[in-house]
């Protein structure tokens, strides 16, 4: 199907708009921490750059999918996501020189059965998503990454950001929605982040956090080998 | 929990589109980044993080454009020959399937512009004119030329393509064949640099059967 360019659907733009706004942010703050990597004479880590743009392509193929509705075909396998955790946090290290990131992992190792991109992907969004806002509203900004172990596997990421008012948090999740006009992003990550979830049959919700921001949590299930 | 967007199936054809065609071109940047290192060229991180950068200001004039405003370049002095030698270099992990003859002057060939978004807009006519070719196992050829004006052609000796289909590329949800990736928003976005830089971008049948692209500035 072709496409005016003059003649858009107007939510189409909007949607476009708003999802270029997120990934355009995305990618110049990969290059910005590869930029400062370089200028502060540290080794360029491409084996992260590179998972993150893997994970980055699947998402963009995921999407239209999930839009129509259709199920994701996930490559599952047991994953260690105290591991993953400590990976995404090792990815931003950059832009947590800036915001202190805290991370505290109560079960070590923690596993699940999951599909390793995705979850990556899932996860590394939540804590972007909790850098971003909490950079760029405050100079004290401050993140806290924290998985334990209970029925089930939780990983929650905590910042001392904006936080959502008690009337949005059940639309986070929803691709059309911004709450802040300042700050590039959309509601494409989270909504993302929801279907990626919901489909290893785990959840993502959100809460007020202890911080004062906003408190993600994401549960997924024990990988069946170590509940047996 | 359903998760369908509240939108029109027109909304979501046009999503859909620019979501599939942007998966395609990051896979291909990851194939390109995964080249570079694996060939240990010099400075392979730096222009892994050049094809980066290039594809995120995509993104970021693309969405200038959806607000309505128009693209702007800070034009410096830019030697299009190393612009050109850049892109053939990055292309040749997928020309493997169709020969690439490259026809360039020995010497530099000056003109003002944004050389970051010209790697760009280059990048994404030699990706399709390669892929077009690849896909008929056919040849494809890269030349710069000074006449009266500076042109860069990008064409192949095929598959053959009609003219009706030609008139099509630029067309946001285009494609050339269903068996080949999208390229209409891709080469929306060159048609704006290249206007940009005050040139033009034209699309004719190759005299060899295939696809002839022309970049020219004045």
């Amino acid at each position: 199907m072709l496409f005016h360019i003059d003649r858009l659907p107007a939510e189409a733009t909007r949607l476009l708009r708003l999802f270029l706004a997120g990934s355009s942010h995305t990618l110049s703050n990969l290059v910005m921490d590869l930029d400062y990597a370089a200028q502060e004479g540290k080794p360029t880590d491409m084996e992260m750059v590179l998972r993150l743009l893997r994970a980055y392509s699947v998402q963009l193929a995921d999407l239209p999918l999930l839009m129509d509705e259709q199920p994701l075909s996930l490559y599952r396998r047991p994953l260690d996501l105290a591991a993953m955790l400590r990976a995404v946090e090792g990815s931003m290290r950059a832009r947590f020189e800036r915001v202190p990131c805290a991370l505290r992992i109560l079960s070590d190792p923690a596993w699940i059965d999951g599909d390793e991109t995705r979850l990556y992907r899932v996860i590394w969004l939540c804590v972007e998503n909790a850098n971003l806002y909490t950079t760029y509203i405050r100079d004290d900004g401050e993140v806290q990454l924290h998985l334990e172990v209970g029925a089930c596997v939780s990983v929650l990421i905590d910042d001392n950001g904006p936080g959502v008012p008690a009337l949005y948090l059940a639309q986070l999740g929803t691709p059309s929605l911004r709450l802040y006009d300042e700050i590039p992003g959309s509601g494409w990550s989270l909504f993302y982040a929801r279907c990626v979830l919901e489909a290893h049959g785990g959840a993502l919700a959100f809460e007020e956090s202890p911080l004062g921001g906003l408190r993600v949590r994401i549960t997924l299930p024990h990988a069946v080998a170590s509940t047996a | 929990m359903s998760h369908s967007l509240d939108a029109n199936h027109e909304t979501l054809d046009v999503l859909r589109s620019f979501l599939t065609e942007n998966a395609h071109i990051l896979g291909n940047l990851v194939m390109e980044v995964e080249q570079c290192l694996q060939e240990s060229r010099p400075n392979a991180k730096e222009q892994a993080v050049r094809v980066l950068h290039a594809y995120s200001l995509q993104l970021t004039d693309l969405s200038l454009f959806f607000e309505g405003e128009v693209l702007e370049i800070y034009p410096r002095p830019v030697d299009l020959v190393i612009v050109v030698r850049d892109v053939v270099r990055m292309l040749a992990a997928r020309c493997e399937e169709a020969s690439c003859h490259v026809s360039m002057p020995p010497s530099p060939i000056w003109i003002r512009g944004d050389s970051e978004r010209l790697f760009r807009v280059f990048l994404i006519l030699a990706e399709m004119v390669c892929a077009h070719a690849a896909y008929g196992e056919h040849e494809m050829f890269i030349a710069l030329e000074r006449g009266e004006g500076l042109r860069i052609t990008l064409s192949n000796t095929g598959p053959a393509i009609s003219e009706e289909r030609i008139a099509l590329l630029g067309s946001p949800g285009h494609r050339l064949h269903q068996d080949l990736p999208h390229e209409g928003w891709a080469l929306l976005y060159a048609q704006q640099v290249v206007a940009a830089h005050h040139g033009t971008i034209q699309y004719t049948q190759s005299p060899a059967g295939g696809l002839h692209v022309q970049v020219s500035f004045s």
